[in-house]
């Protein structure tokens, strides 16, 4: 379980700080890309699915995947409901706020999927 | 020359038979303009109330010699939360023309859906017609509810005296039990068995069983001068779509969730896959929801569509009013109905049968070396 919370901990830490760099070399401010709280959420939420997710693995081995879908389903709910008045605070939703939401969320969503896989074949 | 004769004959009988069948035609065209266009438009309004649920039992109705529309039925208790819970008969309403005034509060109906409205019922509409009014948490006992009231009952009722008389008679169906025997075992044998498979089949019957009966009494039920139309409801097909989308889920193996996350399997290595699955994924996962909203459509629409055609049909013989135009529409009508009473079943049996195919794909287990 530490194992694969570091691996995603890892990775996510690769794709903020390449996303990071884009930015800084485009000039674009992190403030106005809304870097660090989109980040911060999504790696929270993120880490607490999988915690539960791995932790699930454990008990209830045949609803896992049935447990993965519906957490992937309230982690998009708690986005919306956390990050939506955040982005909507100026009146508009940017193609800069959107890049920023989808990179971390695709990120996570694909590491998510991988660790299913990889823990679905070895029941 | 004999045979080329005969069939000149025939023809002239076909050209003569499609001449009155097109005149019968035109004359009622001709009719509907003298009428103008009131009759068609009753019928239109008809089928669509006839297709919707009701809060009373409507039988049938008819004008009286005083004039007054008289309503042939039993009226069902409307049950409603508005700030806490309100329960009278639908026999407040007088059919939608009086407003029910209950614990202070009115209520009225507008295109068969209550609201909260003043002690004049005014019903206040926005610029694309929809009411404003408050709609209070409506839970009433309605047509539909009834319906399906009174197919549980029947079927508990049915199944019960088949369990009994196999108790009874050492494993030998007797009875009407002797009718659904067959029934029963061909959604075994033939739906479940194949399906599912001979390990797992078992614990899926009741529902498959249920599911099956539930549906095709209903739909018999529709065709019947009760006017009932509980399966051409999509609320009702949600339902019943949602239990298979929730069982097909909950009993899904890990074999069936790989299939959807890890659809290649070992077959390449999975940096090769990544791209791959950023396509196939969201398909697979897309399916889960697909396969079970094809199901609630297919019998909602199949249904609906049924009842509009028949009915249509019924009220071509009102628009006719001619001695060819008329029997023709009845004749068409009594065939369609025909066939009705076959898609009821087919209906029923290919909601079962795909619920199986989808509950076999859950319960679908591969060797793994």
């Amino acid at each position: 379980m530490r194992l694969q919370l570091g691996s995603f901990t890892l990775f996510y830490l690769i794709v903020a700080l390449v996303h990071f760099f884009i930015l800084y070399f485009l000039e674009i401010s992190l403030s106005q890309a809304l870097f660090f709280e989109v980040y911060i959420s999504v790696f929270l939420i993120t880490l607490l699915l999988l915690f539960g997710l791995l932790r699930a693995f454990r008990r209830m081995s045949n609803y896992v995947a049935w447990l993965y879908s519906v957490g992937s389903v309230v982690k998009f709910g708690l986005f919306m409901l956390l990050l939506w008045p955040v982005f909507k605070a100026d009146g508009q939703f940017s193609a800069l706020e959107k890049t920023t939401f989808l990179i971390p969320y695709c990120c996570s969503l694909i590491l998510e999927t991988r660790i299913l896989i990889v823990r679905l074949n070895k029941i | 020359m004999k045979r080329k004769s005969t069939i000149l004959i025939s023809a002239k009988k076909c050209v003569a038979l499609l001449a009155i069948l097109f005149a019968s035609f035109a004359f009622a065209n001709n009719k509907e303009d003298a009428n103008g266009g009131d009759l068609k438009t009753e019928i239109k309004e008809y089928i669509a109330h006839h297709l919707l649920d009701s809060y009373d039992f409507s039988l049938f109705s008819y004008t009286n010699e005083a004039g007054e529309h008289v309503y042939v039925g039993a009226p069902l208790p409307i049950i409603l939360w508005d700030n806490g819970l309100k329960v009278f008969s639908s026999s407040k309403f007088h059919h939608g023309e009086t407003v029910a005034a209950v614990d202070g509060n009115y209520y009225a109906l507008y295109h068969n859906k209550i609201y909260k409205t003043d002690a004049e019922g005014t019903i206040n509409l926005d610029e694309t017609n929809h009411p404003t009014n408050l709609k209070p948490l409506d839970l009433s006992i309605t047509k539909s509810v009834v319906s399906m009231i009174l197919v549980f009952a029947l079927m508990f009722f049915l199944f019960k005296s088949l369990a009994d008389s196999y108790a009874k008679n050492g494993g030998v169906a007797a009875g009407v039990g002797r009718f659904f025997e067959p029934i029963v075992l061909y959604v075994r044998d033939d739906i479940a068995r194949p399906n599912i498979g001979e390990k797992k089949y078992k614990k899926y019957m009741s529902f498959l069983l249920t599911v099956f009966f539930f549906i095709w009494f209903l739909n018999i039920l529709g065709l019947t001068p009760l006017g009932v139309n509980v399966t051409g409801n999509i609320a009702v097909t949600f339902g019943l779509a949602l239990l298979t989308f929730l069982i097909t889920n909950l009993t899904g193996t890990k074999d069936y969730w790989l299939h959807i996350f890890d659809p290649l399997g070992s077959s390449m290595a999975w940096y090769a896959k990544v791209p791959l699955y950023i396509i196939l994924i969201p398909i697979e996962v897309l399916g889960v929801f697909i396969k079970p909203f094809s199901l609630l459509i297919r019998l909602y629409a199949n249904m609906q569509a049924g009842h509009i055609v028949l009915m249509s049909l019924i009220g071509l013989m009102f628009i006719f009013k001619s001695w060819l135009g008329s029997p023709l529409s009845f004749g068409l009508a009594f065939a369609i109905s025909l066939i009705e009473v076959l898609v009821a079943l087919l209906q029923a049996y290919i909601f079962t049968m795909l619920s199986a195919l989808y509950f076999g794909f859950a319960a679908e287990e591969h060797e793994h070396h």
